[in-house]
């Protein structure tokens, strides 16, 4: 992999940013935390649109803005920090998103205590994301993995609804005991790097010059696995979400679902492809068969749920199953087709998460019978939910369209079965968003309590429009993000899997 | 480049009506997108004019690089897609007048809304027609889909258009997905999605999967119009405002799947089974709608399934291999189907929209002249009567039908009846008798203004003249010219007005009871009712099954098996921690801790006296302790340099 030293350290600074503005939450008084954590996440999205522009696109498969600090000498750990193609469009996603969740919560009037810690909590989290999609050293990665989950946990704890202990040591238990087996994996890989090579190593660009007997391959790609699968979540795994996202506070449930599940996802594609070739493309058809399942059992899970959260937790859990099927079908359209849905699905879970929000701000209740027929009060909201639900189906024109429809014409090129099973798992997941949007907002003749709703303004409709304007982007201008991660889509293939 | 003006005029006028709409007022907003339809009919007549020189193709920008093959944006005006788009925009803007008409008595509450749907509606119908591949016929198809269930729900706090709108967007759901399919399977045979690069290697291609590509293409063209056994959502739809009805039945949406086999009808071609499986469902759906329609009372269900089965006639149409009948019927049946409905949403509207059910109308025509007029030519034109336009492009079929094979020419003849029988027993109904109406309202009806009459009276001459274009038709889009068979016009002539004979024998002059006819053949009718009960099976059997069987998979499944075992190890792991902790921590380590708990304590009692207080002791103690540190110290660096 070709690196690209950069002139000024773009991304450290990224991960900095938001840190020092946390600092600076801490340190001045409750009333300026909002206006410090909105400035400070602006100006980082900003950084990320500078960086977005200096990248240079005709090399997306090498990594720039490179840094490079040691930190221990002995065991070859270094801080290494860089974008390629692929956490690129992720650290974009991370900024993005984390502007638009704390920007929501301004208005969040579930938010009234402790404020300081809440807005100290999000803006650490998207410092340590950053971290997590741009470290290419596996205890850099890992400290960054681990890390994620503490201001999230306390999000849940602290911030959370009725259940909220419950769940937050639910998630904390899943999520931290899998990821031992993380850490397993990258020591054994080190070792294997001190049998092969003489010494320690856990830089990414060293490791993936190793090559293991076979057995040995297939149990470090399943120790990666075994994290990487409960964190995003695949079926049967998949149960800590739900609960997770039942009892988050909203800005918690759009990180939480537009990014952290993003890690597994993109971890999955950095390390267990990257790291693991051939045991990847042996164990291919294992886990097409899980991404299938994951995709087809979870959307038929999503239809039954009255909690509108758990609602749209499940389908998050199906249009996760959508990535992982792409992308081990080991060919061109399904790693962009997973790679964008990554993006697509930020997008669109994020946005039905505040909508989600927006409803128990004004009913206090989750309960997605009690808004029946409200289009009639609040139609800018409908049209917002409208958009973002017809995008996360699949309608051409919405973000995931591309997504799906790559992810069957890739499947189409091993069988016809296997793409009617993803097709299967579209069609469902056109059931249950019409089913949503139909008992969110149409029928109920009579005037209810609905009367007094105002409709949806200020920052909140700001906040949507961050993440409505993306999404039809993606849908008619496919080629703007595309043209990002293409050349890392390129060489993993060529490079890594050798396939073409 | 003229040519995009045709779909920017729409889109501008949703646009407009979309953001603007509750500013500029609904009257306005209806004018805008009716201006919207008119400038778009007046380019896409100007296109007619040009692609009848040479076809034109228009490349608008590239959307994504796939290997090989480059997706884009681009429109081909060929004389088949731009006439088409002529009718469609023709019949649109029409529609649209009247629909300005239809809304009035609801202006004031957002019907700037429906303005915009409509609008949008027309948009991807035209991106369907125009598009010059297939990616962008599917950016139409799904289009069309969304403006549809915004418009069928229109009504979004009727539960009975909800369910309708939800029903109809699910049923094409899988058609759509059946046809993206067919997409890719194309797309792997030729490489290409662009039609006219398709059609350049038809003819080179030999491949067996073309067979399954088409059939999947077809797939998608059942669904959206409405044929076996994706056919259910068709009459629901007509929860719709009636103007939507029209719309969706005349020359957008269901004309869609018809449409779409005939722009790829070089590729239906060369798989001749596929050909054998369109024509055996388009047969069927003919009679099957029929028999339905003859046995409904519905004022605009029966309408509703007479498309059914008129599209089931195209479709045997395409399935025997007449393209350009097919596609001259479309256009017929385009003008006075759009007529027969926006007559019913006359007669609709003049009872407030209340009353629906044909049985509560009667004797209507000496208050609507002018409706009862329309209706009749619509009904005249739709039973295939001699010179209306409905004639000459039905006969064509019947013919080609019977070309084809003696079964298909009876089928198409017994339709032909049974249109005639039904759609003439909605006109006399509703139209003479007595009064039926009396029972619910007390004023009479009257005509309604200009608005609604003058698209009827417009689509009324269309109805009758334009079946006189067949030869120029033919000629434009290069199918071939038939004479009409005397002896086939004559029978289906005649057997249209046997049926028309019935209907007023029966429900004018009443020779024979209805009602008594009714109840004697009650099972029959009742099966013809339920559309030989499929639409039962569908609602209480597929839908509530899969509700049922989710239900019980999310609490065996995530409940009780993954949620309980979790729960179980971890209640396990905390009885097992509390064992562990009274077996260990308290009676091992604790007993250890409290016994040197209990010696320290002893021993510093004991060491307590070496603190006897004295100044030189503890210097003493000191001196020992450095000389014992810098022993250790000295020994160790002795060790570190050996």
């Amino acid at each position: 992999m070709e690196v690209v030293r950069g002139d000024f350290p773009f991304v450290s600074l990224s991960i900095i940013l938001p840190a020092v503005s946390a600092l600076l939450v801490v340190l001045l008084r409750e009333r300026y935390a909002k206006a410090i954590s909105v400035v400070g996440a602006g100006i980082t999205f900003l950084l990320s649109l500078v960086v977005l522009y200096l990248f240079d696109y005709s090399r997306s498969s090498s990594v720039q803005f490179y840094e490079e600090y040691s930190i221990l000498k002995e065991f070859n750990v270094k801080l290494a920090l860089g974008l390629d193609g692929l956490s690129l469009i992720m650290y974009f996603l991370t900024t993005l998103v984390s502007l638009v969740a704390i920007l929501w919560s301004v208005r969040d009037k579930q938010i009234s205590t402790r404020l300081k810690e809440y807005y100290v909590a999000f803006l650490l989290s998207e410092s340590f994301l950053v971290g997590v999609f741009a470290s290419f050293d596996l205890i850099v990665f890992y400290v960054f993995y681990e890390l994620t989950l503490i201001p999230m946990l306390f999000a849940i704890g602290i911030w959370g609804y009725k259940l909220r202990l419950y769940s937050a040591y639910k998630f904390f238990i899943y999520i931290f005991v899998s990821s031992l087996f993380l850490l397993l994996g990258i020591a054994s890989v080190s070792a294997q790097h001190y049998f092969q090579k003489g010494s320690f190593s856990f830089s990414y660009f060293d490791l993936l010059k190793l090559s293991y007997p076979e057995g040995l391959g297939i149990f470090f790609f399943l120790l990666f696995f075994i994290a990487f699968a409960v964190k995003t979540p695949l079926v049967p795994f998949h149960t800590w979400l739900p609960d997770a996202h039942g009892e988050a506070p909203t800005a918690g449930s759009v990180i939480l679902a537009a990014i952290l599940l993003k890690m597994g996802t993109y971890a999955l594609l950095r390390f267990n492809v990257g790291l693991f070739p051939e045991a990847t493309i042996k164990l291919m058809p294992f886990m097409v068969a899980i991404g299938i399942i994951t995709i087809i059992y979870a959307s038929w899970m999503t239809i039954v749920q009255n909690n509108v959260k758990r609602f749209v937790a499940y389908s998050s859990v199906s249009h996760m199953g959508f990535i992982v099927t792409a992308m081990f079908l080991l060919n061109h359209e399904g790693l962009r087709a997973s790679v964008i849905e990554m993006f697509a699905h930020g997008m669109t879970s994020a946005s039905l998460f505040m909508m989600a929000g927006f409803i128990y701000n004004r009913l206090h209740t989750f309960n997605m019978n009690s808004l029946r027929g409200s289009v009639k009060f609040m139609p800018l909201f409908a049209v917002i939910v409208a958009i973002t639900a017809f995008a996360a189906m699949g309608l051409p024109g919405g973000s995931s369209f591309w997504g799906k429809f790559l992810t069957i014409l890739s499947a189409r090129e091993y069988s016809y079965t296997l793409a009617l099973l993803v097709l299967v798992g579209g069609f469902f997941s056109a059931a249950y968003v019409l089913y949503m949007l139909k008992t969110l907002f149409l029928d109920v003749k009579e005037e209810s309590i609905l009367i007094h709703f105002k409709d949806i303004r200020g920052v909140m409709l700001v906040s949507f429009l961050f993440l409505i304007v993306p999404i039809l982007l993606i849908g008619f201008f496919p080629h703007l993000f595309f043209s990002m991660f293409d050349g890392s889509i390129g060489y993993i293939l060529r490079h890594i899997l050798r396939l073409e | 480049m003229e040519g995009i003006f045709v779909l920017l005029m729409p889109l501008l006028a949703f646009l407009i009506v979309a953001f603007f709409g509750r500013r500029i007022g609904d009257l306005t907003s209806g004018i805008v997108v009716v201006l919207g339809g008119a400038f778009s009919f007046v380019f896409s007549l100007y296109m007619v004019f040009k692609s009848l020189h040479s076809p034109v193709q228009i490349k608008l920008y590239e959307f994504l690089p796939l290997e090989g093959y480059t997706l884009t944006v681009g429109f081909y005006f060929d004389p088949l897609s731009s006439i088409t788009a002529a009718v469609v925009t023709f019949v649109a803007t029409l529609i649209f007048v009247y629909s300005i008409g239809y809304m009035h008595n609801e202006f004031g509450k957002w019907v700037y809304k429906f303005y915009a749907y409509l609008s949008l509606f027309l948009f991807a119908m035209l991106l369907i027609v125009l598009s010059d591949n297939l990616l962008g016929i599917f950016f139409g198809w799904e289009g069309v889909g969304l403006a549809s269930y915004l418009l069928i729900g229109y009504y979004h706090n009727q539960k009975k258009a909800t369910n309708a709108s939800l029903e109809a967007f699910v049923m094409n759901r899988i058609g759509d997905w059946l046809f993206i399919f067919g997409i890719i399977a194309t797309f792997l045979i030729f490489k290409t999605l662009d039609i006219v690069e398709i059609f350049e290697r038809v003819p080179t291609t030999e491949s067996a999967l073309i067979g399954l590509a088409t059939l999947l293409l077809f797939g998608g063209a059942v669904g959206k119009s409405g044929q076996l056994p994706l056919h259910t959502w068709l009459p629901n739809a007509m929860a719709g405002p009636t103007p939507v009805s029209a719309l969706l039945h005349a020359a957008t949406m269901v004309a869609a799947g018809v449409y779409m086999v005939a722009r790829l009808y070089p590729l239906f071609e060369s798989a001749p089974q596929t050909l054998k499986v369109v024509a055996v469902i388009g047969g069927l759906t003919a009679l099957f709608a029929a028999l339905a329609a003859t046995s409904h009372t519905d004022m605009k269900k029966i309408i509703a399934f007479s498309t059914m089965s008129q599209l089931g006639y195209m479709f045997l149409a395409l399935g025997v291999g007449d393209m350009g009948g097919a596609m001259f019927h479309l256009t017929t049946h385009a003008f006075f189907k759009a007529l027969l409905f926006l007559a019913a949403g006359s007669v609709i509207t003049a009872f407030h929209h209340r009353l629906y059910d044909i049985y509560n109308f009667g004797g209507l025509k000496k208050y609507m002249p002018i409706t009862y007029a329309s209706f009749t030519v619509g009904a005249l034109a739709l039973a295939g009567i001699f010179p209306l336009s409905g004639f000459w492009s039905k006969d064509r079929l019947i013919g080609s039908y019977y070309e084809a094979s003696f079964v298909w020419g009876l089928l198409g003849t017994v339709v032909a009846f049974l249109t005639a029988y039904y759609i003439f027993r909605e006109g006399f109904v509703v139209f003479h008798g007595e009064e039926r109406y009396r029972r619910f309202s007390e004023h009479e009806p009257h005509e309604m203004g200009a608005v609604m009459t003058v698209p009827m009276v417009v689509l009324g001459v269309m109805a009758v003249v334009a079946g006189f274009f067949e030869g120029w038709y033919m000629h434009a889009i290069g199918g071939e010219h038939k004479e009409i068979h005397l002896n086939i016009a004559v029978t289906s002539v005649s057997v249209g007005l046997v049926g028309i004979l019935i209907a007023y024998l029966v429900f004018v002059r009443r020779l024979l009871s209805p009602e008594g006819a009714y109840s004697a053949l009650k099972p029959i009718a009742q099966t013809f009712r339920e559309q030989f009960f499929t639409e039962k099976l569908y609602h209480r059997g597929l839908a509530k099954g899969y509700m049922l069987l989710s239900r019980a998979t999310y609490f065996v499944g995530d409940r009780f098996l993954i949620d309980g075992s979790i729960n179980l190890s971890y209640r396990g792991f905390f009885r097992m921690a509390k064992d562990v902790w009274k077996a260990f921590d308290i009676k091992s380590i604790d007993i250890f801790i409290h016994w040197l708990a209990t010696t320290s304590f002893r021993s510093g009692r004991l060491l307590g006296n070496l603190q006897t207080g004295l100044l030189n002791n503890y210097v003493l103690f000191l001196l020992i302790g450095i000389i014992i540190i810098l022993g250790i110290m000295l020994y160790a660096l002795d060790r570190v340099k050996g």
